[in-house]
């Protein structure tokens, strides 16, 4: 299922003295089983552009087509809870949102609510719960006595039982711990990669940015400036620096390298691709 | 919806009446409302009125402005009048429509309930939206002080009061921050019966009430680690200065009170 955007503006407060244009006549796409990064500095639009893709905010102007279903204007809530069916949306700091009396029924909540019934939800929590590494033994106590990171992974499991086609990530990893970071981003990529669907990461961590999105898109103050391989965006320092975005850690200390002379015949894009050049570049300096 | 209310809302500005002592600006509205009810016929309320309506103007606001932030309440002053104007009796009859009749005397009664109900809101929300809710608190720290003398822990309830003010607009956001997550679940609070969106609050409420209490706990750590332990030895780093603007507000205040009080037949 594919996302397009068209010519969509959206403003809030219209109308009013606090009237605030927060995306600017957007038009793109968001392709079926494609990694997207959404990039932009603090108050670019990135969040009004997620919540646009799953019908929390409507179009001031344009519209919004997800699958076969329109938003505009003035769609109606009954096709709107069609989209959260489609789209899912794992918000930052997600353990905010957990209320059920135990894990189970919370990851549960998310399911029943698009219709399915109570086996088939409590089979689906069970099956995400697991793969999140969350232990049988806590299936039934509250969630509220977990610790922060479990509760992050049964409120993302809460998320990923509902099935979407599209999961939008919302700063998945803000305040976890590195080793965290690390397990729920791999978590992420290998549910995109096993299951196909279309991820939409938006975050300030360039170097997550950089590893795991196929493509990226970058906004500026409501407007789309960039959109295009990740690859070719993110080794553009001079863009990145422009819009006052950090280069990822990776590409700026091949660069640093190849300065010292080090070259490498590509930038590489995750660390096991980095030792490999190096290890090539060494043996063939040794030669 | 809620961000065009405008009831205990601040409009920060620098217009005389923003800048009157806060505690002057209470005592004044305090005086109002009783002056409210001196007003007995029809000079008395077009001087409230004017009265009113020069002090929007003084304060720098457009009565459109007001308008528009009020319109929840205008419902309650609409229900007024037409309570009055069914159920209060006597004058002449103007209209009999066999099982109800609306006599002249419940049209006079309406129109002026409805007139103080009307400047006692709007005097109360010109006072809100001139003055910030941390000098509003200071104030009434103040003037409560001689409650201590019977024990009423003052600085206690004012500190209380200024902790609840600062976290409106946080609890605000924290709100629609989780009805956004619940609805990305799929949860619904705009379509199906009463029973069911009424169900659909216990998400929202819940992780609310659990973050607040969070909140209140870390802000009474805080406070506690840095030393606070009530009023004892404390001084404000807002000093309230009282002029002789203030002085004079107030007594313009008593005399047009006089004023009201003569004219009344």
């Amino acid at each position: 299922m594919n996302i397009q955007l068209e010519k969509l503006t959206s403003i809030y407060h219209e109308n009013t003295p606090f009237e605030h244009l927060a995306l600017n006549n957007i038009t793109t796409e968001f392709k079926e089983g494609t990694y997207y990064g959404i990039i932009g500095h603090t108050g670019s639009g990135k969040s009004t552009m997620i919540q646009n893709l799953n019908g929390l905010l409507l179009p001031s102007y344009g519209e919004v087509h997800i699958g076969d279903i329109t938003l505009r204007r003035k769609t109606k809530q009954r096709i709107i809870h069609l989209v959260k069916k489609r789209v899912g949306m794992v918000f930052q700091f997600p353990e905010h949102q957990l209320f059920e009396e135990s894990v189970i029924k919370d990851v549960m909540f998310g399911p029943k609510n698009i219709g399915m019934d109570e086996e088939t939800a409590r089979e689906k929590a069970e099956y995400y719960l697991k793969l999140l590494n969350v232990d049988r033994a806590l299936f039934d106590i509250p969630p509220f006595d977990l610790s922060g990171g479990q509760m992050r992974k049964v409120a993302i499991a809460g998320i990923l039982a509902m099935e979407p086609e599209v999961l939008i990530l919302d700063e998945p990893t803000a305040g976890l711990d590195p080793l965290s970071h690390i397990e729920t981003m791999q978590l992420f990529q290998k549910i995109q990669k096993e299951m196909g669907i279309t991820v939409i990461l938006v975050t300030h961590d360039m170097n997550d940015v950089y590893e795991y999105t196929d493509e990226v898109k970058l906004l500026n103050q409501g407007n789309l400036i960039r959109s295009g391989r990740t690859e070719e965006i993110l080794t553009d320092a001079g863009l990145l620096q422009k819009y006052d975005l950090e280069v990822p850690d990776i590409v700026r200390l091949t660069s640093d390298l190849g300065k010292k002379g080090i070259e490498f015949p590509k930038i590489p894009k995750n660390r096991e691709e980095f030792i490999n050049l190096y290890m090539k570049w060494r043996d063939g300096y040794a030669e | 919806m809620l961000s065009k209310m405008l009831l205990g809302r601040y409009i920060p500005g620098n217009s005389m009446v923003h800048r009157f002592d806060p505690r002057a600006k209470i005592i004044a509205v305090f005086l109002f409302m009783i002056i409210v009810f001196f007003a007995n016929h029809w000079t008395g309320y077009l001087l409230l009125v004017l009265f009113v309506l020069s002090l929007t103007k003084l304060a720098g606001l457009s009565l459109v402005f007001l308008f528009n932030g009020l319109k929840l309440i205008l419902l309650l002053i609409v229900f007024t009048f037409m309570m009055h104007l069914f159920f209060t009796k006597g004058g002449t009859v103007l209209i009999d429509a066999g099982w109800f009749t609306i006599e002249s005397e419940g049209v006079i009664r309406g129109i002026y309930i409805t007139i103080r109900l009307a400047m006692l809101i709007l005097i109360t929300t010109l006072l809100t939206l001139t003055t910030s809710p941390l000098s509003l608190t200071d104030a009434i720290e103040r003037i409560c002080r001689p409650l201590k003398a019977i024990k009423v822990p003052v600085h206690e309830i004012a500190m209380m009061m200024s902790i609840s003010l600062r976290f409106i607009p946080t609890l605000m956001d924290e709100t629609e921050k989780i009805i956004k997550a619940q609805s990305a679940r799929g949860s619904t609070f705009m379509t199906g019966s009463l029973k069911s969106r009424l169900n659909a609050l216990t998400p929202v409420f819940i992780p609310l009430f659990i973050s607040a209490f969070k909140r209140a706990e870390e802000m009474a750590m805080a406070m506690e680690v840095r030393g606070y332990q009530g009023e004892e030895g404390r001084t404000n780093y807002r000093v309230l200065d009282w002029q002789w603007k203030d002085t004079f507000a107030i007594i313009l205040m008593i005399l047009f009170g006089i004023v009201l009080f003569m004219i009344r037949q």
